[in-house]
C-alpha cells in the first residue's frame, strides 16, 4: 500500500503535551468561523442530550383539579415518562456540566494541585455516571402514554400545565381525520407538518440526537479499533504488521457503502446496529494514520528511554507514544464524524436507515423529497440545511485543527 | 532536464486520456446500442424472409386483416354469427368466427389514423422477458403486446371470448375443454398457430427444469393436453375447477419453431427472446428502454402505433415530471399528485385524467399471527380493527382515492358480498371489547393479560412511504389504547422469509387482485403448511368447507352465493385487518383520442389513436 | 523492483483469500430469500403456493446442497465457489437469469462514461484551483476557495440531487433538463453528433451531482503538495541560482507534486467503476450502482458476490499499480 512513512514532513520535536494542547487550542479558536462552528456543534450536542425537555407533547408539570373524593394532584408527566435512553443522556449531560464546573473552579489552583483535583473529579463523575447509567438501563421500564395533554389543557381537564417550548413530540400526529398533513408553517406548527401530520420542528430537533449519536458513537468505535490496530502494527512492525495490514486491506477493498447497505438492509435497522456498522467499516483510515505515526516515533529518544525503564507495554504505547501520534488521527476523526452523519442520512434517505417513527434528518428528507410524490422543497429545506451545516461544521473544524497543528503554517498568521 | 516529462505534459496527457476515454466510451455505448439494433433486426428479417416465402396463407391473412379494418364489424352476416350456447347435454359451446372487436374500437372513428408512438413508463427495468419465467409486472406488460393466448376476456361482460381459438367447448362435467384454433392466426414469423404450438407451450410450462414454478402450480389440476390434427387441442382435468377455462385459455402460446430447446436451462436464459402472434414485435432492449414495433403481418386488425416504447423511470416524481415535459405519454400518478394536478384549472383540460376502481388493484391488509396468544381471540382482533379509522386513512393518506374492504374480495368483483358492513371506527367500544377479552391496564400504561403485556411488532416492506405512514398512525392509535406496537420495516426478501418461517406477530402487505379469486391459497387451513400463503394460520372448519365447495361449483350464480357466505365468515373472524383497495389513476397525453376507460380494466391502449394532425413521432 | 512487485503480489494472495471468504460469509449468512423486485410493487404481492422445488434448484445452484440434497458446510461451499470463480466462471444471476458478466457488460459503459466525464471536470477545476490557492497562500482567494470547496463537499447529494431534479427538470419551475434517462426516445434518426449532444444534455444534472463534492479534496491535495515542495531546499537553491520564478514552479515544484497526483488518480480509478447508488437512484440511471443496490435488496447472491469481488480485486490492483508508478516516477522511493 502507499507508504505513509515517506512523507517528508520534518516535524520539530513537540513540547510537552499539556502546553502543546493549550497552544493548539489557542491557534484553533482564533478565527471567528471556527468559534462559530464550535458553538454550533456545542448547541447541537446540548440539543441532542436534552431534546426531551425541549420538544415534547407532555407538560413538565400540570395539576389535575380536585374531583369528588380526590384532592387536586400535581403531576409531572414529562419527567415520569422519560425513557431510559433519555435518562442516561440527561445523566451524561449532567456529568459533562459537573466536569465543566470542576474545570473552571480548579483554574486558579497551582499546577499539580489542579491536575490532582481534575483527575479525581473526572474519576468520580465517570464512576457515578456509569453506575447510575447501568442502574437505569437495568431497572427503568419505559412507560407508554399517548394522552393528548394539549387538548386536556385546552378543555380544562388539567390546569397549570407548563409545556416545553416546542409542544410536540417527534412521533405525535395531528388527528388523522383533520387531514393536517404536509401543512405549511403556521402558528401551531412553526415549521409545518410532515406527511404523517407530525411537527417538523420537533422532528428536526430530535433528528439532532440521531445525527450526533451516530456520528460520535460510530467514530468512537472506529477510533478504538483503529488505534489498537494502528498502534500494534506501528509499534511492532514485522509479522504483526503484515498480518494486520492484510486485515486492513481486506476491509478497505470491499466497497464501503455497499457493505454498509448489505449489512443494514439485511441484518438490522436498529439505530445501534447502524452505529456499529458505520464504526466497523470506517476504522481502517485511522489505523493507517496511526501506524505511520508510530513508525516515525518509535525510534525517537523518549520512547526508547521509556522502554528502557521497563515500563509495561501499554503504558509505553498509550501513555507516551499515543499523545504524540494521535493528532492526525483526531483531524481525520473530525472528517469521519462528518462522513458518518452523511452516511446515516443517506441510508435513511434510501429507506434503509432508522426505524420509523424515529426522527432522522435523512428520513425526513426522504419523506419530503424524492420517492414521495410531490416536490415539497420547503419540507426538505430544514433537514437538508441541517445536514449541510452540521457536516460543514465538522469539516471546517477538522480542517482548522489540521492547520492548527500543522507546523508548516507556524509563524504565519 | 529539458526533455523530461514535465507537469504540463502530464496534465495534458491525463486530460487528453480522460477526454478520449469519455469519447470512446460514449461511442462504445452508442455502438453497443446500434449493434444490438442491427443484430436484432437482422435476425428478425432473416427469420421473416425464410418463412414468408414458404407460407401461402400469409397473403390470405393479410387480406382478411385489411378487410376487417375497413369497417367490417363482427356478426354482420348471418353465416358468421357468434355462438354462445349451452347444448341440451350440458356442454357449453362458444364460437366466434371472427376475433372479437374491442368495445369502442377506434377503427370506425372519422379521425382515426395509424402512426405515432406510445411512450410509457415501466418503472423498474424488468429482469427477464422470457415467457413463463419472468415474474415482474413490467415483463408481463411487454409480453402482452407480443404474445397472445387462446382466449381473451371481454372487459365489460368479463366473459371469456375465443381469440387465437375460434371456438371452445366445455364438457358437461367441466373436465374436458376442446379448443379449435383460428385458421388465419399466425405468428410474426409467418408460421400458422397450430395445435402443436399449444402443446409445446403447455409442455414448456410443465417442464420441471423451466424456472416457472409460481405459474406452474395453476396447472396442477390439468391431467393432459392432446393435439388432434392441426387445429384441435383438448385439455382434460383431474377435478372440476371453476378456474379451468381461465388457466388453459390464458396460457401464452409460443411458436415452437422459435422457442424449441433441448435442455430446459436454455429456455430460462433466453431473456431477450420474445416472439409471438401479437400485434407488436419485440425490437430492442437497452439500458434505458424497451422498444416494440408494429407487426406488419399481424393476423388481426392492424395495430395503430408504429412503436411502443417502455422507459424505466423508477422515481415517481421524475416520472411525473417527464410526463409533464412530454417525454412520457402516460403516467399513473400517486394520489397526492392526482389531487394537486387535477385541481389546477388548465391541467385537466390539457390532459386526459382518469380515475377508476378496478378489481385488478388488490387490497392492503394487516395479518395477525393467530398462533400468538395476544391475537388468539376474535374480540381482541375486532377491537384492534375498531381502533383504526380506515375512512380517515383513505381520506388523508390516499386523498379519498380508495375504498374500504370488507373481506378478501374486491368490491367490484361479483364475489363480493355487499351485505357485509365494514366495522366502524369506535375507540370507546374497542376499549370495552379489550376489557371483555381479559386485558387490564398495567402500571406502565400497557394492557396486560395473564401477566403478559400487549406488545408486538409489525413487519412492513421498507421503502413504501404509504405503508409506513399508515403503520406510524396505527402505532399511535394503539398506544392510546395501551397497546405497544413497534414498527419494523424490512426488505421484502427478508420479510418474506420471516413470514414463510412464521417468525412474526403481524405484518402489513397487500394481495394482488383479480376478477374472481380462488380463496384456497390464502384462507384454507391446508395452506398453512409448507410455507403456504395462509401465514397467519386462519383455521375455520366452516370456511374450509365453503372453499372446497366453491372451487368445485361450475355454476356461476351458485358459486357466488358460496363466496358471499365465505366472506361473511372471514370478516366476522377478522384474521386480517382488511384496509382498502386503491383507485387506479391515469394521466394521458392530450394527443391520444378514444382513451376513455372500457369496462373494469380502465383505459385500453389498444383502443387509442392519434389523429394525423396531432402525430408527434414518425 | 521485481522482487518488490513479486513480494506485493504474493502478499495479495492472503488478502484476496481472506477478503473473498469474508464477502462470502457475509453474503451467505445474511437472511432473506431471493426475490425479484417485481413480485411486490407498492407493497402488493401475489399469493403463492409452496415453492419447494424452486428453492431446491436454487440451493443446488449456489452449492448449498449437493446432488443428493445433503447440505454442504460453509468452508466447502466457499471452496466450490472459489474453484468455479478461478476457472473463470462468474456466477449467473438468480433474478435476471443472465451471467453476471453480461449484466456488467450492459451496465458498465453507462457508469463509466458518466464517471469519466465527471472526473475530467473535477480535474479541470481542481488543478488550476489547487495551483492558484497554493500560490496565493493565506490570501482571500485561498481562504475563499478553500471554504467554498469545503462547503460544496459538505452539501449532501441526497438533498441537492432531489432539489436539482425538482427545480430544473420540472415543468412547474424550470423545464431545462430531462428528469430521467440517458437519451431521448427517438434516437434512431439522430446523427452521431446529435446523439452525443443529446446524451450530454441528459447527463448534465447527474454530472453536476457527481462532480461538486470532488473539488475540495483534490484541490486541497494539490495545494498541499505544491506548498510542501515550495519549502524544500532545492527550490531555495533554484531561486538563489536566479532562475525565473515560472521556471522554478514549472520545472521543479510541479514535477515533484506529480507524485501525489499519481497516487490520487490511481486511488480513484476503482471508484470509476462503481456507480453512485444515490445519484443513479435519483436520476433513474441503470448503472452499476443501481445494479448493486437492487441485487442487494433482492438478495441476488451471485451478483452481489461477483460485483464485490471484481471491485475489490480492481482496488487491490490499482493500489499496486500506484505504488509501482510511484517508483517509476521517483526511483528514490524505497519501500520497507
Amino acid at each position: 500500500m502507499t507508504d505513509l512513512t515517506l512523507s517528508p514532513m520534518n516535524q520539530p520535536v513537540l513540547p510537552a503535551p499539556r502546553p502543546y494542547w493549550g497552544w493548539v487550542a489557542a491557534r484553533l479558536f482564533r478565527p471567528l468561523l471556527v468559534r462559530l462552528c464550535a458553538a454550533y456543534l456545542a448547541v447541537l450536542v446540548i440539543i441532542a442530550l436534552l431534546v426531551p425537555l425541549i420538544a415534547n407533547g407532555q407538560p413538565y408539570t400540570c395539576v389535575v383539579p380536585a374531583v369528588a373524593g380526590h384532592a387536586a394532584i400535581r403531576e409531572y408527566p414529562l419527567f415520569r415518562d422519560l425513557s431510559s435512553v433519555d435518562l442516561i443522556l440527561l445523566l451524561v449531560a449532567g456529568a459533562l456540566a459537573a466536569q465543566g464546573v470542576i474545570m473552571s473552579r480548579s483554574r486558579r489552583l497551582s499546577g499539580p494541585q489542579r491536575l490532582m483535583r481534575r483527575r479525581i473529579g473526572a474519576v468520580v463523575i465517570t464512576g457515578i455516571t456509569i453506575l447510575a447509567g447501568s442502574l437505569i438501563a437495568a431497572l427503568h421500564s419505559n412507560r407508554l402514554d399517548a394522552t393528548n395533554y394539549r387538548s386536556l389543557a385546552r378543555h380544562g381537564v388539567i390546569t397549570h400545565a407548563v409545556f416545553p417550548p416546542v409542544r410536540w413530540g417527534f412521533a405525535e400526529m395531528e388527528p388523522l381525520s383533520k387531514g393536517l398533513i404536509n401543512q405549511l408553517p403556521s402558528r401551531r406548527h412553526w415549521l409545518g407538518t410532515d406527511g404523517d401530520g407530525r411537527d417538523e420542528l420537533s422532528r428536526l430537533l430530535w433528528g439532532a440526537r440521531i445525527a450526533m449519536g451516530v456520528g460520535f458513537v460510530s467514530q468512537i468505535i472506529a477510533l478504538a479499533m483503529g488505534i489498537v490496530v494502528g498502534a500494534l502494527t506501528g509499534y511492532f512492525g514485522g509479522i504483526f504488521d503484515i498480518i494486520l495490514m492484510r486485515l486492513v486491506e481486506m476491509v478497505e477493498s470491499i466497497p464501503t457503502f455497499f457493505l454498509i447497505l448489505t449489512f443494514v438492509a439485511v441484518y438490522g435497522r436498529h439505530i445501534l446496529d447502524i452505529m456499529v456498522i458505520i464504526g466497523v467499516t470506517s476504522w481502517t483510515g485511522y489505523a493507517r494514520l496511526l501506524r505511520a505515526e508510530f513508525f516515525r516515533i518509535r525510534n525517537l529518544d523518549y520512547v526508547l528511554a521509556a522502554q528502557g525503564t521497563g515500563m509495561p507495554l501499554w503504558r509505553v504505547l498509550f501513555k507516551h507514544m499515543l499523545p504524540n501520534g494521535v493528532t492526525p488521527v483526531l483531524v481525520s476523526a473530525g472528517f469521519g464524524l462528518a462522513g458518518a452523519v452523511t452516511i446515516e442520512a443517506s441510508l435513511s434517505y434510501l429507506g434503509v436507515g432508522v426505524q420509523p417513527p424515529t426522527a432522522s434528518w435523512g428520513s425526513m428528507l426522504n419523506s419530503a423529497g424524492n420517492p414521495a410524490t410531490i416536490f415539497r422543497w420547503w419540507q426538505a429545506l430544514g433537514p437538508g440545511m441541517l445536514i449541510f451545516i452540521t457536516v460543514l461544521a465538522f469539516n471546517l473544524f477538522a480542517e482548522s485543527l489540521r492547520d492548527a497543528i500543522d507546523p508548516t503554517t507556524m509563524g504565519r498568521r | 532536464m529539458d526533455n523530461r516529462f514535465t507537469l504540463k505534459d502530464f496534465i495534458f496527457t491525463v486530460l487528453l486520456l480522460l477526454i478520449i476515454g469519455a469519447a470512446v466510451m460514449a461511442m462504445a455505448q452508442f455502438n453497443y446500442v446500434n449493434k444490438q439494433v442491427i443484430a436484432l433486426s437482422g435476425q428478425i428479417k432473416t427469420l421473416n424472409q425464410q418463412q414468408l416465402d414458404q407460407t401461402q396463407i400469409l397473403q390470405q391473412i393479410l387480406r382478411h386483416g385489411l378487410k376487417l379494418q375497413s369497417g367490417k364489424v363482427r356478426g354482420t352476416t348471418a353465416s358468421q354469427k357468434d355462438i354462445r350456447e349451452t347444448l341440451p347435454d350440458g356442454t357449453h359451446y362458444v364460437c366466434y368466427p371472427n376475433p372479437p372487436m374491442l368495445p369502442h374500437n377506434p377503427y370506425s372513428r372519422p379521425d382515426y389514423a395509424r402512426g405515432d408512438w406510445l411512450v410509457e413508463n415501466l418503472g423498474e427495468n424488468p429482469h427477464t422477458l422470457t415467457p413463463f419465467v419472468s415474474r415482474d409486472e413490467g415483463a408481463s406488460v411487454v409480453q402482452g403486446w407480443v404474445q397472445e393466448s387462446l382466449l381473451s376476456r371481454d372487459p365489460i361482460t368479463l366473459k371469456w371470448e375465443p381469440w387465437l381459438a375460434r371456438s371452445y367447448r366445455i364438457s358437461p362435467n367441466g373436465l374436458k375443454i376442446t379448443f379449435k384454433i383460428r385458421r388465419r392466426a399466425c405468428f410474426s414469423n409467418g408460421h400458422p398457430v397450430t395445435a402443436q404450438d399449444v402443446l409445446f407451450s403447455y409442455n414448456t410450462m410443465m417442464n420441471p427444469g423451466v424456472d416457472d414454478a409460481p405459474q406452474r402450480v395453476y396447472f396442477n389440476d390439468v391431467k393432459s393436453c392432446r393435439a388432434v390434427g392441426q387445429r384441435t387441442v383438448i385439455f382434460t382435468f383431474k377435478h372440476p375447477y371453476f378456474k379451468s377455462l381461465e388457466v388453459v385459455g390464458g396460457l401464452s402460446i409460443l411458436p415452437e419453431s422459435v422457442y424449441q430447446f433441448k435442455k430446459a436451462g436454455e429456455f430460462n436464459k433466453r431473456g431477450r427472446l420474445l416472439v409471438g402472434s401479437g400485434p407488436y414485435l419485440f425490437d430492442k432492449w437497452t439500458s434505458g428502454e424497451i422498444v416494440l414495433v408494429r407487426n406488419p403481418r399481424y393476423w388481426g386488425p392492424l395495430p395503430t402505433f408504429n412503436r411502443i416504447i417502455y422507459r424505466f423511470i423508477q422515481n415517481p416524481q421524475a416520472a411525473l415530471q417527464a410526463f409533464l415535459a412530454g417525454q412520457l405519454d402516460t403516467d399513473p400518478p400517486e394520489p397526492s399528485q392526482w389531487i394537486k394536478y387535477t385541481k389546477q384549472p388548465g391541467f385537466a383540460k390539457s390532459h386526459h385524467c382518469y380515475k377508476f376502481l378496478t378489481p385488478a388493484a388488490g387490497y392492503m391488509f394487516v395479518c395477525w399471527n393467530l398462533k400468538k396468544p395476544e391475537f388468539k381471540d376474535r374480540l381482541t382482533r375486532t377491537a384492534l380493527c375498531m381502533l383504526v379509522d380506515r375512512n380517515a386513512i383513505i381520506k388523508t393518506f390516499l386523498h379519498g382515492l380508495a375504498q374500504p374492504m370488507t373481506g378478501p374480495f374486491n368490491p367490484l368483483s361479483p364475489q363480493n358480498n355487499p351485505k357485509v358492513k365494514p366495522i366502524s371506527y369506535d375507540p370507546a367500544k374497542a376499549r370495552a371489547l379489550l376489557q371483555r377479552a381479559g386485558w387490564k391496564m398495567g402500571t406502565d400504561g400497557i394492557l396486560q393479560r395473564n401477566g403478559k403485556p400487549f406488545k408486538f411488532q409489525i413487519l412492513l416492506p421498507s421503502r413504501e412511504p404509504l405503508i409506513q405512514n399508515i403503520c406510524v398512525y396505527m402505532k399511535q392509535q394503539f398506544a392510546k389504547a395501551g397497546i405497544d406496537m413497534s414498527v419494523q420495516p424490512l426488505e421484502f426478501s427478508v420479510m418474506i422469509e420471516k413470514i414463510d418461517n412464521r417468525q412474526f406477530s403481524s405484518y402489513f402487505l397487500g394481495w394482488s387482485g383479480g376478477i374472481e379469486n380462488d380463496p384456497y391459497q390464502i384462507w384454507d387451513s391446508a395452506s398453512y403448511a409448507d410455507k403456504g400463503s395462509n401465514a397467519g394460520d386462519f383455521d375455520n372448519a366452516q370456511a374450509d368447507k365453503l372453499i372446497s365447495q366453491g372451487r368445485r361449483e361450475m355454476n356461476t350464480a351458485k358459486r357466488m352465493a358460496i363466496w358471499h357466505k365465505f366472506q361473511a365468515i372471514v370478516y366476522r373472524q377478522q384474521p386480517y385487518m382488511f384496509l382498502f383497495t386503491s383507485e387506479a389513476l391515469m394521466f394521458i397525453n392530450q394527443r391520444f383520442h378514444n382513451t376513455a376507460p372500457v369496462g373494469k380494466y380502465g383505459p385500453l391502449e389498444a383502443n387509442w389513436f392519434v389523429p394525423a394532425k396531432l402525430q408527434k413521432y414518425q | 523492483m521485481t522482487t518488490y512487485i513479486i513480494r506485493r503480489l504474493l502478499l495479495m494472495i492472503p488478502t484476496l483469500l481472506g477478503m473473498t471468504f469474508m464477502l462470502f460469509a457475509v453474503v451467505r449468512f445474511a437472511p432473506g430469500l431471493t426475490t425479484s423486485g417485481g413480485q411486490v410493487s407498492g407493497g402488493i404481492m401475489q399469493s403463492r403456493q409452496a415453492q419447494k422445488q424452486e428453492q431446491q434448484i436454487m440451493e443446488r445452484r449456489l452449492h448449498l446442497v449437493d446432488k443428493n440434497g445433503h447440505p454442504i458446510n460453509l468452508a466447502m461451499q466457499y471452496f466450490l465457489w472459489l474453484k468455479s470463480t478461478c476457472e473463470g466462471h462468474l456466477g449467473t444471476s438468480l433474478v435476471y437469469q443472465e451471467p453476471v458478466l453480461t449484466l456488467i457488460e450492459q451496465r458498465l459503459p453507462v457508469t463509466l462514461t458518466i464517471n469519466a466525464i465527471a472526473m475530467a471536470v473535477i480535474y479541470l477545476v481542481s488543478l488550476p484551483g489547487g495551483l492558484i490557492t497554493a500560490l496565493n497562500q493565506g490570501r482571500f482567494i485561498d481562504k475563499g476557495y478553500g471554504f467554498f470547496s469545503l462547503a460544496l463537499y459538505s452539501l449532501p447529494v441526497i438533498w441537492l440531487g432531489s432539489t436539482l431534479l425538482g427545480f430544473f427538470a420540472n415543468p412547474q419551475y424550470f423545464n431545462w433538463f430531462p428528469s430521467a434517462g440517458l437519451h431521448s426516445t427517438n434516437t434512431g434518426n439522430m446523427t452521431f453528433f446529435r446523439y452525443i449532444a443529446d446524451y450530454l444534455y441528459h447527463i448534465v444534472l447527474p454530472i453536476v451531482c457527481s462532480v461538486y463534492g470532488g473539488f475540495a479534496f483534490l484541490s486541497k491535495q494539490i495545494r498541499g503538495s505544491i506548498l510542501e515542495n515550495l519549502q524544500q531546499d532545492y527550490v531555495r537553491t533554484a531561486r538563489a541560482k536566479g532562475l525565473p520564478e515560472s521556471t522554478v514552479l514549472v520545472r521543479h515544484v510541479f514535477r515533484n507534486s506529480l507524485l501525489n497526483l499519481i497516487t490520487l488518480t490511481g486511488m480513484s480509478l476503482p471508484g470509476l467503476l462503481g456507480g453512485s447508488v444515490i445519484i443513479e437512484q435519483i436520476f433513474s440511471i441503470n448503472g452499476m450502482g443501481r445494479l448493486a443496490y437492487t441485487s442487494t435488496l433482492s438478495r441476488d447472491l451471485p451478483v452481489i458476490q461477483d460485483l464485490a469481488l471484481v471491485g475489490s480485486v480492481l482496488t487491490l490492483l490499482c493500489y499496486l499499480a500506484v505504488d509501482i508508478c510511484y517508483h517509476l516516477a521517483d526511483p528514490r522511493v524505497i519501500y520497507d
